[in-house]
């Protein structure tokens, strides 16, 4: 076919095919360098963690480990009571899921959908917050703990996170996108706003709730300094936080602490790998 | 059952216009009356209103014996069906026809019988466990209809229902909904842009227009005597054909110059000066004199054949409906048409019908 084009016009049809092929490569090179330069400390982490022999600091590092095996796995659960830091952290992680999706989601509907004077400035200043560095929060956060006397205790870590902008504004988002006529005709069968919320509005924020989850229980489940400066008894903390511990128990073993990493991501690894379909999905609907 | 009544009903909207000037109007108990008028001017607004939805800036909405301002819409026994139909996506379709009577704390039993009754008035029987997403337009339409009637309103409100159809579809739901009507005997209140619906299925219907009611009546009345150039130009296909003219009267009568300087004399008629005057394009034909016009376009629409042909010095073109077998003339051909003086109307400066009195004829 491409035979029976005049000259010029194939010539065109060809460049155009180049350019794209040519643009096409740039791209896929750009994204695998990046993504190589993403991966690179996991995958560093986790071959020094399988060796079982050798020096760590080799230049140019290691690809494969070296007699891989699993004695620094054993090592790490020998020295720390890894079963119950995991407990910790899944209390810690679900709760603060569970509380962000009920104080977010509630505190983003009258945003979203109710009209009251001073709104535009409410949602300006939760916005406003977003410029803050969290580690800001940390000394009038940590007063505050205190002062309510929640040292120590899970709700004092997982509290003053509940209410985020991030949160707030991925759930304003998403209820805005709510047809009003669906709101109209809920209302017309008899919902009370409650139940509007409920009945109408939550389900149809699924996709915003999924995406809003994962991004909650990945900030919890890796945070470190907050839980470290909240807790004080070693029997309290999370797991992210306690693997410290085996750094500072008698040498400093690399292999072991680079385990304990591995023990402390791989949870939220798996459960990130099954769900980021939703998560994808859920940005999607909220950025647009 | 109930009958409705507004009352001055104003609506201005917050920081803007106001969009609804004080509307009166009386809706018979089981009475099917239908809204029409030009975008914009404010039926859907009306609607909400009755619905509950918008707050009532001034005046008074009366459904049956209740003063219903400040009753919240579940309480006011109306439904509303919507051009979107607004199904709830998440739900299916025996979940989206039941949730008003669980919200209402009905028992599983009445909700159940009541979804089984109206699917079967509508035949979704065996749609019920799908989701709105797996259904067509005119399937949507029936569940959306559905919703509103489990609930036994005393007011239906439609808001162009039908209007993301396809011609077919419509023609048939029109037919079910005027039964359904018949066999519900409630009140409705149906807004539409179709000429041929608003026809069909009202018994009375509202011409609005920039939130005022132009005229209320059957739609014979308002087709053959409109109370203004607003509703004579509206109503009918296609629109009615308007010619400035000067009156001077004559006895009981009244005389006309016509483009061309033919005399027409309208009895019964008594105005004089600068007026319109209104014929619809099926009450002119072509004839051997009258007025001098240029044919511009023959239009064959199957069964009728729509002829455009211009006055001299007129802009507009005039319409004239023939008969699919009639001869037409062709276009650029120059004819003459004549004026069914009977059937003609007389519209003042100020827009308004000049009545003809019957016994003059
Ligand atoms: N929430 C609102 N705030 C301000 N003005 C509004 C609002 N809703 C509607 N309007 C205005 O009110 C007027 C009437 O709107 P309405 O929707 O009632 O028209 P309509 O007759 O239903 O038109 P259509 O035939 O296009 O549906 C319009 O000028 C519209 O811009
Ligand atoms: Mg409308």
């Amino acid at each position: 076919m491409e035979k029976t084009l005049p000259m010029p016009r194939a010539a065109t049809a060809k460049k155009i095919n180049m350019n794209k092929l040519a643009n096409r490569t740039l791209h896929y090179l750009v994204l695998t360098l990046l993504a190589v330069i993403t991966v690179y400390p996991f995958w560093w982490t986790l071959v020094t963690a399988l060796s079982t022999s050798g020096d760590v600091f080799t230049y140019p590092p290691r690809m494969w480990p070296e007699n891989p095996g699993l004695d620094n796995f054993v090592e790490v659960f020998k020295t720390i009571d890894v079963i119950a830091f995991y407990k910790n952290s899944i209390i810690i992680s679900v709760l603060t899921v569970a509380g962000t999706l009920i104080v977010c989601s509630m505190a983003a509907y009258p945003l979203a959908r109710m009209q009251f004077p001073g709104r535009n400035i409410v949602f300006g200043a939760i916005l406003a917050t977003m410029i803050l560095p969290s580690e800001v929060n940390f000394l009038v956060n940590f007063i505050t703990v205190s002062k309510l006397g929640m040292g120590d205790t899970y709700t004092g870590v997982i509290l003053p996170g509940l209410a985020g902008a991030v949160g707030i504004f991925l759930m304003k988002q998403a209820f805005e996108a709510v047809p009003n006529d669906l709101v109209d005709a809920a209302r017309v069968d008899g919902a009370t706003e409650w139940q509007i919320f409920w009945h109408i509005m939550l389900p149809l924020a699924r996709p915003a709730l999924a995406a809003l989850t994962i991004l909650t229980l990945v900030a919890a489940w890796n945070q470190y300094i907050w839980p470290s400066i909240v807790m004080a008894s070693p029997d309290k903390f999370p797991l992210s936080v306690g693997v410290l511990y085996l750094s500072g128990a008698f040498s400093f073993k690399i292999r072991v602490v680079a385990a304990g990493a591995v023990l402390t991501v791989l949870p939220i690894l798996i459960v990130f790998l099954f769900t980021q379909r939703y998560f994808l999905r859920g940005f999607d609907g909220a950025v647009k | 059952m109930a009958e409705l009544k507004l009352k001055q009903i104003k609506k201005t909207y917050d920081e803007g216009p106001t969009v609804i000037h004080g509307v009166d109007l009386d809706i018979r108990d089981g009475e099917f009356m239908v809204f029409v008028g030009p975008s914009g001017c404010g039926k859907s607004t009306m609607m909400r209103m009755i619905a509950g939805l918008e707050d009532i800036s001034a005046g008074e909405v009366w459904i049956g014996d209740t003063l219903a301002n400040d009753v919240p819409p579940a309480k006011r026994g109306v439904a509303m069906v919507f051009q979107s139909y607004a199904l709830y996506p998440h739900m299916t379709v025996r979940e989206n026809m039941a949730f008003g009577l669980k919200l209402a704390g009905k028992s599983k039993k009445d909700i159940d019988d009541a979804v089984t009754r109206a699917s079967d008035i509508l035949q979704i029987g065996h749609l019920l466990e799908r989701k709105p997403k797996a259904l067509s337009g005119g399937q949507r339409q029936r569940v959306a209809i559905g919703r509103a009637i489990v609930r036994k309103p005393d007011v239906f409100l439609f808001d162009e229902p039908l209007s993301n159809l396809d011609a077919a579809l419509r023609v048939q739901m029109r037919i079910e909904l005027t039964r359904l009507h018949q066999d519900l005997g409630s009140t409705m209140i149906y807004v539409t842009h179709d000429q041929v619906e608003a026809m069909t299925m009202g018994d009375r219907i509202a011409v609005f227009n920039a939130g005022r009611i132009e005229q209320v009546g059957t739609p014979l009345e308002l087709y053959q005597h409109p109370a203004n150039l607003f509703v004579a130009g509206f109503l009918g296909s296609p629109r009615m054909n308007f010619l400035p003219v000067s009156a001077s009267i004559f006895g009981h009568s009244t005389s006309i110059r016509l483009p061309g300087g033919e005399l027409l004399t309208l009895p019964g008629a008594r105005a004089e000066g600068e007026l319109t005057l209104g014929i619809r394009a099926e009450h002119l034909r072509f004839a051997e004199h009258g007025v001098p016009v240029t044919v511009d376009l023959v239009e064959h629409l199957g069964d009728v054949q729509i002829v455009y042909a211009r006055a001299a010095g007129q802009s507009e073109p005039l319409a004239i409906k023939l008969g699919s077998d009639s001869p037409a003339p062709a276009s650029g051909s120059r004819a003459w048409l004549a004026i069914d003086s009977a059937q003609c109307h007389l519209f003042g400066q100020d827009g308004q019908a000049i009545r003809r009195t019957e016994h003059a004829f």
